[in-house]
């Protein structure tokens, strides 16, 4: 995979699309098509696949302080990319952050229900 | 990306910002900074220099002994002093107050979840245990915050007290995430005030910093 990709989506079609980065993502350009595989780059270079899901969401999580040595700052602080199934969710988390482990994924489990999910802006599902 | 821009209102707390009548300024978070002070004859608003250590020192809040104290004034250092005149301070009017339009978090789009604003010792985000911040237990936290887009907080409002990652505010008043912006539509503005109480008798005077922090989210 191109490492200047944030992602690759396979449709089940076997048309693609090409992600941006981490501020111009470009996931909600996604087209409306059944996903069958996403190809998600990791800061180190290596790729994370999901497939086999009904829906998959993405979003960026970033802090600005106000006060403080670094305000005025966007800092990145972790990327999600998540599966869902029925009512169960699959949800990497990855650190985005230098000082905090860049890269070190968190893989967590949820219900369709539980509030990490239902907080999720509907929208983002594709 | 969605983009953050901050606002504090100087002229009227109960327009919104565009109203007519409207006056906010928009931080710049660089340079610019919010200070919790008594005030004094030379800390106010509309200063025409930008205040120093000891002259914030000579304006700090006395502890009273008997009941919780608001520090009434929160002032905008503007770095630029180029609003109204040359001006290094500006009043946020409303502060603590049952008021509406205090400070204006404005996103330019969408969010994937809710927008909220924490308060953290420094900027590594790791600890908050600032005397300001509860000493350790953060529902202790003097920094009291409340979401008030969609309605008054109301007389005497307790306030949210943020500290660390437990205890935060929810922009958007619990309404969840953004959405895209409606046609014609260019930004997104969720309001909140917060304040500043100590606790009576509080036994440890200090001067201290912390650091507000507004966590957000892009699809």
């Amino acid at each position: 995979m191109n490492k200047n990709y944030l992602y690759l989506i396979v449709f089940e079609d076997d048309t693609q699309f090409v992600g941006g980065d981490y501020m111009s993502t470009k996931w909600n350009e996604i087209p409306s098509k059944k996903i069958k595989r996403i190809f998600y780059r990791l800061p180190g270079g290596d790729c994370l696949t999901l497939s086999g899901y009904d829906k998959y969401y993405h979003m960026i999580e970033a802090t600005t302080d106000l006060l403080g040595k670094s305000r005025g700052q966007v800092k990145l602080r972790h990327a999600y990319i998540m599966g869902k199934v029925a009512d169960k969710v699959v949800r990497y988390k990855i650190s985005l952050e230098i000082k905090n482990n860049k890269g070190e994924i968190a893989k967590e489990f949820f219900n369709s229900d539980d509030k990490e999910i239902t907080k999720l802006n509907v929208l983002g599902w594709k | 990306m969605t983009n953050l821009t901050v606002r504090v209102n100087y002229i009227d707390p109960d327009i919104a910002y565009g109203d007519t009548g409207a006056g906010y300024i928009a931080m710049d978070l660089t340079n610019d900074y919010l200070i919790w002070t008594s005030g004094s004859d030379v800390v106010d608003d509309l200063m025409t220099h930008e205040p120093t250590a000891d002259e914030l020192n000579e304006a700090s809040t006395i502890i009273d002994e008997s009941v919780p104290v608001t520090i009434p004034m929160c002032l905008l250092m503007d770095y630029s002093h180029n609003v109204g005149g040359s001006y290094y301070t500006h009043e946020a009017v409303g502060m603590g107050e049952n008021k509406q339009y205090v400070f204006d978090f404005s996103f330019d789009g969408a969010t994937a979840t809710e927008p909220q604003l924490e308060a953290w010792d420094d900027d590594t985000h790791t600890t908050a245990s600032a005397h300001v911040l509860g000493n350790g237990t953060p529902a202790n936290s003097m920094v009291k915050a409340v979401a008030t887009t969609y309605a008054l907080p109301g007389a005497s409002w307790a306030g949210t007290p943020i500290a660390g990652n437990s205890n935060v505010l929810e922009l958007n008043a619990g309404g969840g995430a953004l959405d895209p912006l409606a046609t014609g539509e260019i930004s997104h503005e969720l309001y909140a005030n917060i304040k500043i109480v100590i606790p009576a008798s509080y036994p440890t005077p200090a001067v201290e910093q912390f650091v507000l922090t507004v966590r957000y989210t892009w699809n």
